[in-house]
């Protein structure tokens, strides 16, 4: 389980197993429009952080995490949710701070979440 | 049953697809909250609305609002589904119009279970408006055109929609017009 430590896996795979229920076919579209959409966002994000927009920031990271969250990737997850509360509280060093983490565990997500569809045993 | 899902995130919408269509609803998306207030408008009856929280215009909030601002006759179920956290999210919500509550990640086997709760009040719904508006009668036999177009006795009808039971007896008009002539004809 993922907990935001930096220790964990990228991905809780029984959660994307019960999404996408053993469909290959849909496993490969559901990542391909994950990575796709959330790689927008997350320019959005990096954006509004670089203009300290709070509002923007917050909707971005909301956004980022509930996506994330669906297909089970907990640990990112967890930091777009810390993005989040600090852009609730218009904390913006916090975030500063915050986002080199990010940005390394959603490539790690990103490339894990590759090899989970070219059927490569993932090692956790 | 048709749906209109509101979800601005196109990873959520292809989950939300999929599970819908597997449960055999009938799905329309839409982008975001003001798409999904066209489709409400201009295409045919969705009776359950199933809207994210935060989208960018029209969020899902306001689009609650709008459809019960609309006071229509048949009632929409809507669902708002959130990756908002607390109890004054969930009051929000509620106060703003949503009849249930939805979050991310949704589980497979809880949103199937609050759908066909879903569809249980939309059809009691369906029939207190029903008891409520206007029963087509047959003029001759006066039986009662149900919801499923099949006609039964005023008695059945009622009986099998509401906690009301018969005791049949005979009113002074009646009394009047057969017995007492039956009475007079018997007794020669």
């Amino acid at each position: 389980m993922a907990n935001g430590t930096g220790n964990e896996s990228p991905i809780d795979c029984a959660v994307l197993d019960s999404v996408t229920d053993g469909d290959v076919a849909f496993l490969q579209e559901l990542v391909a429009s994950y990575v796709e959409s959330s790689r927008v966002t997350l320019r959005e994000l990096r954006t509004a952080v670089r203009d300290r927009d709070s509002s923007r920031v917050y909707q971005a990271a909301h956004s980022l995490k509930g996506s994330s969250r669906t297909i089970g990737a907990n640990a990112v997850a967890h930091s777009f949710e810390m993005v989040e509360d600090f852009a609730g509280e218009r904390n913006l060093a916090e975030i500063d701070v915050l986002m080199a983490r990010v940005a390394e565990q959603y490539e790690a997500l990103v490339e894990h979440l590759h090899r989970v569809c070219r059927g490569q045993k993932v090692v956790v | 049953m048709r749906i209109l899902v509101a979800e601005d995130d196109e990873t959520i919408r292809l989950i939300l697809g999929k599970t819908l269509r597997e449960l055999h609803h009938d799905v329309t998306f839409a982008c975001d909250g003001a798409e999904a207030w066209d489709i409400f408008r201009t295409a045919p009856k969705h009776p359950l609305v199933i809207t994210d929280w935060m989208m960018p215009g029209l969020s899902g909030l306001d689009l609650c609002r709008r459809i019960r601002g609309l006071r229509a006759r048949d009632y929409t179920f809507i669902f708002i589904l959130t990756a908002m956290k607390g109890k004054e999210s969930f009051l929000e919500g509620m106060d703003a119009g949503a009849d249930d509550y939805i979050t991310k990640p949704f589980d497979r086997e809880t949103l199937a279970a609050r759908l066909r709760v879903a569809e249980r009040i939309l059809g009691l719904e369906r029939r207190l408006e029903r008891l409520e508006g206007l029963l087509p009668i047959c003029s001759y036999c006066k039986r009662i055109r149900d919801e499923s177009d099949a006609w039964s006795s005023v008695e059945t009808y009622v009986a099998e929609r509401s906690e009301a039971s018969f005791s049949h007896s005979i009113c002074p008009n009646c009394f009047e017009n057969v017995i007492h002539d039956e009475v007079e004809v018997e007794a020669g």
